[in-house]
């Protein structure tokens, strides 16, 4: 065995705190350290070439790199091994930056711990074994879990490159939240008009099939080969033969169910679809609230449709299907206001959020886009907004900074000026975050065009007397506490994941943060990519973003899952189980811990299949016989980095 | 008196949170060295007590959260093993405070750096590993 | 939360917004903090805004970092070392006086 060793100063992030030069020096009392060295950068292409031509020049059969963590370069150096011509598997990567360098303050201990490492890095290279990738096939089909414009724009971009793409959304028509506003910043466009071309494509690509009004339930398997259980609930209509000609919610007698999409502020039926553009434009009974199916009286919907499109013995389907890639699109939820008795948002019917008030200013809303206060219906002749409700907040809300907000309030400000300009609208807020493309042009109109009242201050508290909306606020830049009075409260209420990303991370065994979003694989370089491979992540279920971050991010994704679905084949990881045949007492143990039923009995020995294995480990640390073993995390190799370590 | 603490920590959680505790610059002590495995169910029980045979004083197993395993199911794996080896430890009367499994998620760098921190902290109220440092069979110490 | 409570505040001014007698101050309690971060704590201690404080604690209940502007004017009144002879206050004061104020002054009154 021949080994080299580098070890890498990472500019000063490494060599600041630890002595590079002693630890190359040290390293080589074992005999079998043919060469060792430091560099600055190890990772850059000057760094790589040195490797490169150490391996040729002492015919190195092994490498040990102490630099950054694996999870950083450890591809990066086992395509350069490769390059040199060592297999790609006889590397191994000490971490002494993350785990070392900038996790401990004194140099000498830093130093001590690293030198460790990096002899623990050396006993495992001793004992790696050359290991050689397999194969896998590819499904050429796509999930996308979501609806919204994120899912939206992902299922396009994919089937445009020519894939099957199945997109399951939970409410009865795709569109999402983006259906719900009135008009989008900088450029006030109308909401609707932009998307429902969009949604229409979708719903029209050949490529792309729908599944509204559904639910996935379980995913098995790993990238290139996932199988999912899709429920599709019953809608209680035909979608082959309903027209959408809305005969059956005229008639529909049980018309005081809060719309979802009205944010309560309306009524629907219980058939209904959820709004005038709903693609599909097929309506589904709310079974919970639909006289029939309540009290078995009723059926009015099924008498006046005239295809027969009503079904009221339709059961859910369930079925399953194969895909090689999985994107999530569940988007985001407006948070509950219940910790925040002091803006009195349960009290007062004139104090709502930024999303209601977008379905009061929408002309297809609940007031035909007059903007009336919910208590009486008058004119609201000044309305206060209040900013980050909830958001920035480490003791009741969310401790982010919700993004949308300061652009959407300025883009309410300016509409309801454009329609009322003797409206007086004064904005408390702590800071104005304008960061995007004309946004700060536009926030700026709002102030100098329309002359709307920017506070930097707060509102301390609310109360509804009268009819007036009173209420304790502080003018930072005065200085002053003052108080004020409102006939409407606009809160710009934090948002929050959907309530099904949780229970959707399980099932694809995809890591969240602590706030429920998706974790992406990494936060500068790979923004659209879980850590779990062949998952990716697409709009607000990754973090908050506005309209056009989230159309970037949806392409964004669907190029990463067009890249796995163009393959015909994907390399596997060869660090996958292996049984010595000879050790096997066939208990089948292992059989049974497996998560991806990769084990099987093949007379009277395990036999574990490459292609599915996924290299966690289970089989082999509960093998009675010491018959299992992982490839690259051999018993041997842990137990001799456990060796290295505690000496 | 300085402990020595080996730490098992899974790929996808615990390793990528001591990462994150490395790139937010929080501090905990030099004695903790980690060993990277693909998941926490990967920790065979004959590598815990290795460690104390040569001269660990204290082993932490870290993983992800129940539930969010990267494999599913491993860390449910993990969780009994451990629980049966504290049995083991109790019957062979060793210190079962010098063994701990923590659950830590790729997000919770300060998680990890506390939770080595409090480690150490037990660990050395317990002093070194005298008693199982250096225990072999005549078998064993002829097969070093 | 490595921070210190006072280097948490991000000056929204929630806590002088939900000040029942901030109107009144001299110096709001968002101001309290301010000083107090910038060092420049006998300022604080010399305002008359701390002696106005009634301890209700809507401040803290309001703040979105869990800073505490209360506790910061409870501990610049203990520094002052001031006391209230109730003898010199008026039977109207007395008898008009907020419960809390009573509580905020416990020790400081004689």
């Amino acid at each position: 065995m021949r080994i080299g060793v580098f070890v890498c100063h990472c500019g000063s992030n490494i060599k600041a705190t630890i002595d590079a030069e002693y630890i190359a020096a040290q390293v080589q009392q074992d005999a079998k350290v043919v060469h060792a060295a430091e560099y600055p950068y190890l990772c850059a292409e000057g760094g790589q070439q040195k490797i490169i031509n150490a391996v040729r020049e002492y015919q190195l059969t092994g490498v040990v790199i102490c630099a950054c963590s694996p999870r950083m370069h450890e591809n990066t150096f086992r395509k350069t091994a490769a390059k040199a011509g060592l297999n790609p598997y006889q590397i191994e990567i000490a971490n002494i930056r993350e785990q070392c360098s900038w996790v401990h303050k004194n140099k000498d201990a830093a130093t001590g711990k690293a030198l460790k490492l990096a002899k623990a890095a050396i006993a495992r290279v001793k004992l790696a074994l050359p290991l050689f990738a397999g194969e896998s096939a590819v499904t050429k089909r796509a999930l996308v879990i979501g609806g919204g414009i994120a899912g939206i724009q992902t299922a396009l971009d994919i089937a445009e490159a020519g894939f099957a793409v199945d997109l399951v959304e939970s409410t009865p028509s795709i569109g999402g939240k983006m259906a719900q506003l009135d008009k989008t910043f900088p450029t006030l466009d109308c909401a609707a008009c932009i998307l429902t071309p969009k949604m229409v494509d979708a719903a029209a690509h050949e490529k792309i099939t729908l599944h509204t009004y559904s639910e996935v339930e379980e995913v098995e398997g790993f990238v290139g080969n996932f199988t999912a259980t899709i429920r599709k609930k019953a809608r209680s209509v035909d979608m082959k033969k309903c027209t959408g000609c809305g005969a059956c919610w005229e008639k529909c007698p049980s018309k005081r169910i809060p719309s979802e999409f009205d944010c309560g502020l309306a009524n629907r039926t219980a058939i209904y679809t959820p709004f005038a553009q709903a693609v599909p434009n097929v309506p589904v009974i709310d079974r919970a609230t639909c006289i029939k199916f309540k009290n078995g009286r009723c059926g009015l919907c099924a008498d006046v449709c005239q295809p027969a499109a009503i079904d009221f013995t339709q059961e859910d389907a369930v079925f399953t299907q194969e895909y090689g890639v999985i994107i999530a699109a569940t988007g985001y939820q407006v948070f509950s206001l219940d910790a925040y008795g002091e803006y009195a948002y349960h009290d007062s019917k004139n104090v709502i959020t930024s999303l209601e008030l977008e379905r009061l200013m929408n002309a297809a809303g609940p007031t035909g886009g007059k903007l009336q206060r919910p208590s009486d219906g008058k004119a609201p002749k000044k309305i206060t907004f209040i900013q980050c409700v909830g958001s920035r907040d480490i003791t009741r809300g969310k401790p982010y900074c919700s993004k949308i907000c300061c652009m959407y309030t300025a883009k309410h400000a300016i509409a309801i000026k454009e329609k009322y300009p003797e409206a007086e609208i004064e904005i408390f807020y702590i800071d104005v975050r304008t960061p995007g493309k004309g946004f700060d042009e536009f926030y700026r109109r709002a102030v100098e065009v329309y002359g709307v009242r920017y506070i930097k201050g707060q509102v301390g508290k609310i109360a509804e007397m009268n009819g007036i909306l009173h209420m304790q606020a502080v003018d930072l830049l005065e200085n002053k506490r003052f108080d004020t009075t409102a006939d409407m409260v606009v809160l710009a209420a934090a948002i929050e994941p959907s309530p099904g990303a949780k229970p959707l991370a399980q099932m694809l065994a995809t890591p969240m943060d602590t706030l429920r979003f998706f974790s992406e694989a990494h936060p500068k370089l790979r923004p659209v990519e879980s850590a779990t491979a062949g998952i990716f992540l697409s709009g607000v279920c990754h973090g908050p973003k506005d309209i056009p971050e989230t159309v970037a991010q949806a392409s964004a994704a669907a190029c990463k899952a067009i890249g796995v679905l163009a393959k015909d084949k994907l390399i596997t990881n060869p660090c996958v189980a292996k049984v010595n045949d000879k050790k096997c007492t066939g208990c089948g143990r292992c059989i049974d811990v497996c998560p991806y039923k990769a084990i099987s009995l093949e007379s009277n020995a395990a036999e574990a299949n490459p292609a599915l294995c996924q290299g966690c480990g289970g089989c082999a640390s509960l093998c009675p016989s010491n018959a299992m073993d992982l490839n690259g995390f051999t018993h041997k190799q842990v137990l001799a980095e456990v060796d290295a370590l505690c000496r | 008196m300085s402990v020595k603490i080996v730490a098992f920590c899974c790929n996808w959680c615990s390793y990528a949170g001591a990462d994150l505790a490395g790139t937010s610059r929080l501090n905990y002590p030099a004695q903790v060295k980690i060993i990277r495995v693909p998941c926490s169910c990967r920790v065979d029980v004959q590598f815990i007590l290795r460690a104390f045979v040569r001269g660990a004083d204290g082993v932490i197993v870290c993983g992800c959260h129940l539930g969010d395993c990267h494999y599913s199911t491993g860390n449910y794996h993990a969780e009994g093993r451990l629980t049966q080896l504290f049995s083991l430890l109790d019957f062979m009367g060793f210190e079962r405070e010098r063994v701990h499994l923590e659950w830590i998620s790729a997000a919770e760098g300060a998680k990890f750096a506390a939770t080595m921190d409090a480690f150490v902290t037990q660990v050395s109220a317990l002093g070194k590993n005298e008693r199982y440092r250096n225990m072999y069979t005549k078998a064993g110490a002829q097969n070093e | 939360m490595w921070k210190t409570m006072i280097e948490r505040c991000m000056q929204c001014g929630r806590c002088s917004a939900a000040c029942p007698v901030a109107p009144f101050m001299d110096m709001p309690p968002h101001k309290w903090v301010y000083y107090a971060r910038n060092g420049e704590g006998e300022r604080v201690q010399n305002a008359g805004a701390i002696w106005q404080c009634l301890s209700c604690f809507c401040c803290e209940a309001r703040c979105p970092r869990g800073v505490k502007p209360a506790q910061l004017a409870e501990e610049k009144r203990a520094l002052s070392n001031k006391v209230v002879l109730l003898e010199s206050l008026s039977e109207h004061v007395i008898e008009n006086m907020p419960q809390q104020l009573l509580v905020a002054a416990l020790r400081k009154a004689r």
